[in-house]
């Protein structure tokens, strides 16, 4: 039986399709899992994808962070269960307290929308073990509120304990602290990036296809449990 | 009866009112309802007499000092360039205005505004009651 991989989405959300797609590609069963639900459908894994859920009022997440979804998700996601947060899905799970830290406004008030590098710094996690540590990846990005930040302390326990899981290869695309793109939880289950990786599955369809190895990755972690 | 045939009927007993110099609406216009109360424009049954009485309250949400806001820092560079001289500085922040009833309380209030309407990690804010 094929893992089942849960790809939430909110009204608002645009890259579900994409992430099911992902998944599939990964051989897992994408499930689609609605922002109403109350259960996850007995799912292995949940994909946050991005898109502007609830339109990014109030502050990019923070409306879909109190969606009836996030309560089994935030429960699941402690309990060990790995979780994947896609750009607005990243902040989702910053808003609900699973990642430390918060996206403002780039530096330099760009919608920045381009293939960009990125460097992997820990393959640790759920989502990383398929790449080599140090590994290279070009993966799209497209967001407006992708500057990552965080307080002095947290950075300093994020870079000690090694949980900077993707960087900025290549220039600092948005003012992000330590050139952050991606981070972990403690139990490097739950990751959290601003690119793309499931729009990079397939050089027909993305400039490579190097964001597969997250999805193949969360499948291995789903085959050894 | 058919909605065609029934409308046909009604067509043909208008006709034939106006024929012999009755209105085709006999009685006039109707009164209106005694639960509309046009004056104020909604329904009167609709108007809770025990209201609780409603305060006006103001949250400010900015960015914490330290966080960089390229939205003010933005608005500050327009400013220099539209020749308004001797601004020092701007940062941009959101300004709610919520009405509550008196079962709000001040507690309630501070969660509202640190779980919820401001970010802890990159925002500060005040609340304010303002008079009711």
């Amino acid at each position: 039986m094929s893992a089942r991989i849960g790809v939430i989405t909110f009204p608002g959300t645009l890259d579900d399709g994409d992430a099911a797609r992902a998944v599939r590609y990964a051989d897992a069963e994408a499930v689609p899992l609605w922002h109403a639900d109350e259960n996850l459908h007995d799912v292995d894994a949940v994909v946050v994808p991005g898109g502007f859920s609830y339109g990014d009022y109030l502050r990019a997440g923070v409306i879909a962070r109190f969606a009836p979804v996030m309560t089994p998700v935030i429960e699941a996601a402690r309990a060990g269960m790995p979780v994947l947060g896609i750009c607005n899905g990243f902040q989702i799970l910053c808003e609900a307290g699973l990642l430390p830290g918060a996206m403002i406004r780039n530096q330099g008030l760009h919608f920045i929308c381009r293939d960009q590098w990125l460097r992997v710094e820990d393959t640790s996690t759920a989502w990383t073990s398929r790449y080599e540590a140090g590994a290279e990846i070009l993966i799209p990005m497209k967001n407006i509120d992708g500057c990552y930040v965080a307080e002095q302390s947290t950075l300093d326990e994020l870079e000690a304990e090694g949980r900077v899981v993707f960087r900025y290869v290549g220039g600092n695309p948005n003012g992000s602290r330590n050139d952050i793109a991606g981070i972990r939880s403690e139990n490097g289950r739950v990751v959290g990036l601003m690119p793309h990786p499931e729009h990079a599955i397939d050089a027909l369809t993305g400039p490579s296809d190097d964001g597969l190895g997250m999805f193949y990755s969360a499948v291995d972690a789903l085959i050894k449990a | 009866m058919p909605p065609q045939l029934l409308a046909r009927c009604q067509r043909l007993i208008m006709a034939q009112r106006r024929a012999v110099g009755q209105s085709s609406f006999p009685g006039g216009p109707r009164s209106p309802p005694n639960w509309v109360n046009y004056a104020r424009g909604v329904p009167t049954t609709c108007v809770n007499k025990e209201q609780p009485a409603v305060a006006r309250v103001v949250v400010d949400v900015m960015p914490k000092p330290e966080i960089l806001d390229p939205q003010g820092q933005a608005a500050l560079g327009a400013a220099g360039r539209l020749g308004f001289t001797g601004i020092k500085e701007i940062r941009q922040g959101k300004h709610f205005e919520i009405e509550v009833d008196d079962t709000v309380d001040d507690a309630t209030l501070e969660k509202i505004a640190e779980g919820f309407l401001a970010n802890p990690v990159i925002e500060q804010w005040t609340i304010t009651r303002v008079g009711a």
